[in-house]
């Protein structure tokens, strides 16, 4: 009987070894695959259950938070349409946009979700997700929400001391607490209200070029500020001088003055102000678009000043490109988030930014401010520009403010009207950032 | 060597912390009711062990170890069923005291009046349907109770002699009735057992073989007829031919182990409510995913222990019978937990059988109770005259 009972025994034990092998290749082998199949209920469950963090501007005011209502998650945005773009929306249905994507993982608070720690912090309470406070001025926004009017555009404010994005207003917006409601509709509304003109959408840069083009021309040493430059047709009568350049009246003296320095040093200094790369991680934005090769600038600059070309740019990519000029010369990368905290208030990290990259001199940048002054005005020193987006027309205005001391960078596009309705929004703009920022 | 308070001691304090663990991860704000049952019933484990002083001193921690991970496990998923589950337990113990005391007089009454209760019970299983709330009461109580009565007569049978040709006929007419019933699972235990016990009794593998042979033809002839079978045995082909149909369980249940991983999500943070028959059938995977692959090792290896340490007793038992009890009770549970354990993770067609202390059925944890209790009395039962 002893013999049997150790088979039994060795039976039993090989049954016992069978089936762990068999969950541990279940759990363990096959787990990480199983855990994120699109047929696992788990992911979307645990949207649901985690009470997802706030979104708050520079003071500390709330942008989105979360409530519990009939057992379900509510996203409020007392913000309304004012702020639709750049914080976005969040839906189980209809999936997530702006601030709310990208900063997804850091509201979900995953980073954190191990369940011991959850446990221990939170003493069996749901989980709670981190507060992204985003570098946004509440009272600014509004401003230039207001000063933009009901036609679709964008406003665009930098703070050049830190690259942060005060004021990031696009038009037509949504109202992201009535969102899944009205989707079909603001789908297909005219004016395309879900795109965020500030960041996602990009326009030829027209005479704002002009800042590039400058730009090289003085850091190459090809002219000074007083040299004489001709800004009609006829070549032979120098009227002007470069300090003009940039008014409404000299466009063909970017031409020549580009033609001069040729295609591969135009395309560098575009390059090093950040155009045809995406200007933050922060936000879902558009990179925008330069000629593959030099040459190809160089000959199509007579329709990239004139507002065509094949040159695209979003207005934060022209704000980052007078940010740089305000800053003497160094580029900063542009953030919309200052940093990601626990829901008391703890601070869990700074965002990461990256040093600032000198591409001027301060004498050359310097030196493109005061031509900006020349072809600006009031409190603005920037260039204007008109550009045609089908049969429409569209205007420009890059700019730093206020004009002696600059403390902010300004760009405005607005559609369907030309430079001067942009260069009045940005005026607009710039009397409130006087009562706003300190 | 530890003493019999220490070893329950060393139980209470796991047992209850984890059951504090679900109900802080749970619900905090209510009063930890919870604990007092698990307590109470713990307790109950080291009062039967003063009782009863039996000789072995291991398995009733052991069982109460599984035990409390069953009232945790139901604490999760179904905390209002948590005091009846409690109290059956302690019902179980009591039982299991008495039919421990009375395991001499149990001996000579097993013959010829289990065996026929069996079969009654057996063919209650085929006809009985009715339930309370959930609990499918006419088909769970016989077939629960004829897993008893197969270790019973098995041992009380076999231990003067061989098998006698009646007594197989009147098994295998059992194991028949509870087949074309629907339950897989008890019928397939009456078999181990019935073999389990046979083998240790001496019967040649000729006699074996065709035995089990014989049942898992019925059991694929059955499989193959009735339809709610059919299904169970589509689902564990290819679960995920359709995964909201036949093959739902299944699929949940692997989601659910694969969510938990080789850690867990922790107890009370994953979503083991989305198992079907998480505090039953597929308790396994339930837990897994909380608790993690660390955790089902670790139960496993309880249901590892139990085996060994019981099985000492098929060997060491001063008579032919206890020896015969002893084995028929390790057939008993550890086919049982590998059944469940193996329905949980897709090994094997679900066959409704749970994990033998830890599902959720009051007649489950009675009749295991009773098991244990009579094990417990295997060595001190001496040869008759």
């Amino acid at each position: 009987m002893t013999r049997r009972v150790r088979i039994l025994l060795g039976i039993h034990l090989g049954l016992v070894v069978l089936l762990v092998s068999w969950v541990a290749y279940w759990q363990v082998v096959r787990g990480p695959e199983l855990a994120v199949h699109p047929g696992n209920p788990r992911l979307l469950l645990a949207e649901e259950r985690i009470q997802r963090g706030r979104v708050l501007d520079r003071k500390a005011r709330v942008l989105a938070y979360s409530v519990r209502r009939d057992g379900r998650t509510l996203r409020v945005y007392p913000g309304g349409e004012v702020f639709s773009h750049p914080v976005g929306y969040r839906s189980l249905l209809l999936g997530k946009a702006g601030l709310e994507a990208t900063w997804d993982a850091e509201l979900l608070g995953v980073f954190e979700r191990r369940a011991w720690e959850q446990l221990r912090r939170r003493g069996g309470r749901p989980p709670v997700g981190l507060d992204v406070v985003t570098t946004l001025d509440a009272e600014l926004q509004r401003a230039s929400w207001e000063a933009l009017g009901p036609r679709p555009g964008a406003v665009v404010v930098v703070e050049l001391r830190t690259g942060q994005v005060l004021a990031s207003v696009s038009r037509p917006g949504f109202d992201p607490n009535r969102l899944e409601q009205r989707w079909a509709e603001l789908r297909w509304a005219p004016g395309s209200p879900l795109v965020d003109r500030a960041s996602s959408k990009v326009y030829p840069p027209g005479r704002t070029f002009g800042i590039v083009v400058l730009s090289a021309a003085l850091s190459r040493g090809l002219v000074g500020l007083d040299s004489p430059v001709g800004c009609g047709n006829a070549a032979a009568v120098p009227a002007h001088l470069v300090r003009e350049v940039l008014t409404a009246g000299c466009t063909q003296g970017l031409v020549r003055l580009g033609e001069a320095l040729g295609g591969r040093i135009l395309r560098e200094m575009a390059e090093a102000f950040g155009l045809g790369q995406p200007p933050t991680g922060d936000v879902p934005a558009a990179a925008g678009q330069l000629p593959e090769v030099g040459d190809q600038l160089r000959d199509d600059l007579t329709h990239v000043v004139a507002g065509g070309g094949r040159v695209l740019a979003s207005p934060l990519q022209m704000a980052a490109v007078a940010a740089t000029l305000g800053r003497g010369g160094e580029r900063v990368e542009l953030r919309f988030v200052q940093r990601v905290q626990h829901a008391e208030g703890r601070a869990l990290e700074r965002t990461f930014q990256r040093a600032p990259v000198r591409i001027l001199a301060v004498e050359v940048a310097q030196a493109v401010v005061e031509a900006m002054r020349a072809s600006g005005g009031g409190l603005l020193a920037g260039v204007r520009g008109t550009v045609r987006v089908g049969p429409a027309p569209v205007g420009w205005f890059v700019a730093l403010t206020p004009t002696d001391l600059p403390r902010l960078a300004l760009a405005v596009v607005v559609e369907g009207a030309g430079e001067e309705v942009a260069w009045a929004v940005a005026g607009k703009v710039a009397q409130a950032t006087l009562r706003v920022v300190p | 060597m530890l003493r019999r308070a220490d070893l329950h001691g060393l139980v209470l304090a796991v047992g209850l912390g984890g059951v504090a663990l679900v109900h802080w991860a749970r619900n905090p704000q209510e009063p930890p009711v919870v604990l007092v049952y698990a307590a109470a019933v713990l307790f109950s484990f080291f009062v039967v062990d003063v009782v009863l002083r039996p000789k072995e001193t291991l398995l009733l921690p052991l069982t109460g170890l599984l035990v409390a991970v069953g009232l945790a496990n139901l604490y999760r998923l179904r905390p209002q069923l948590v005091a009846e589950q409690a109290a059956w337990m302690c019902v179980g113990l009591a039982l299991g005291v008495a039919a421990s005391r009375s395991a001499r007089t149990v001996r000579e009454f097993a013959r010829v009046p289990a065996l026929a209760t069996l079969l009654v019970a057996a063919s209650v299983v085929l006809w009985g349907g009715s339930q309370v709330g959930a609990y499918p009461v006419a088909k769970d109580i016989p077939s629960q109770l004829a897993k008893l009565l197969a270790v019973l007569v098995g041992a009380a049978e076999l231990h003067r002699g061989s098998l006698r040709g009646p007594v197989m006929a009147a098994w295998a007419a059992g194991v028949a009735l509870v087949l074309l019933g629907g339950d897989v699972s008890t019928a397939s235990l009456l078999v181990w057992v019935g073999i389990v016990v046979a083998y240790c009794a001496g019967a040649s593998w000729s006699t074996l073989v065709p035995a089990f042979g014989g049942f898992l033809l019925l059991a694929s002839l059955a499989h193959a007829g009735l339809p709610q079978l059919t299904e169970r045995v589509k689902g564990w082909v290819n679960p995920w031919g359709d995964p909201l149909g036949f093959g739902y369980p299944l699929v949940q249940s692997l989601f659910a182990m694969g969510s938990g991983g080789l850690v867990g999500a922790g107890p009370g943070f994953g979503y083991p409510e989305l198992v079907p028959q998480g505090h039953t059938t597929f308790a396994l995977a339930a837990l897994a995913e909380e608790w993690g692959f660390v955790g089902v090792l670790a139960l496993l290896s309880g249901y590892a222990m139990w085996v060994g340490r019981a099985l000492r007793w098929a060997v060491l038992a001063p008579s032919r019978y206890a020896r015969l009890l002893a084995a028929g009770a390790v057939a008993l549970v550890g086919g049982e937990a590998f059944l469940a354990g193996a329905a949980a993770t897709g090994l094997l067609p679900a066959t409704g059988a749970g994990l033998p202390f830890v599902s959720y059925g009051p007649a489950s944890v009675v009749v295991h109770l009773v098991v244990l209790g009579l094990l417990l009395a295997a060595p001190g039962l001496q040869e008759a005259r």
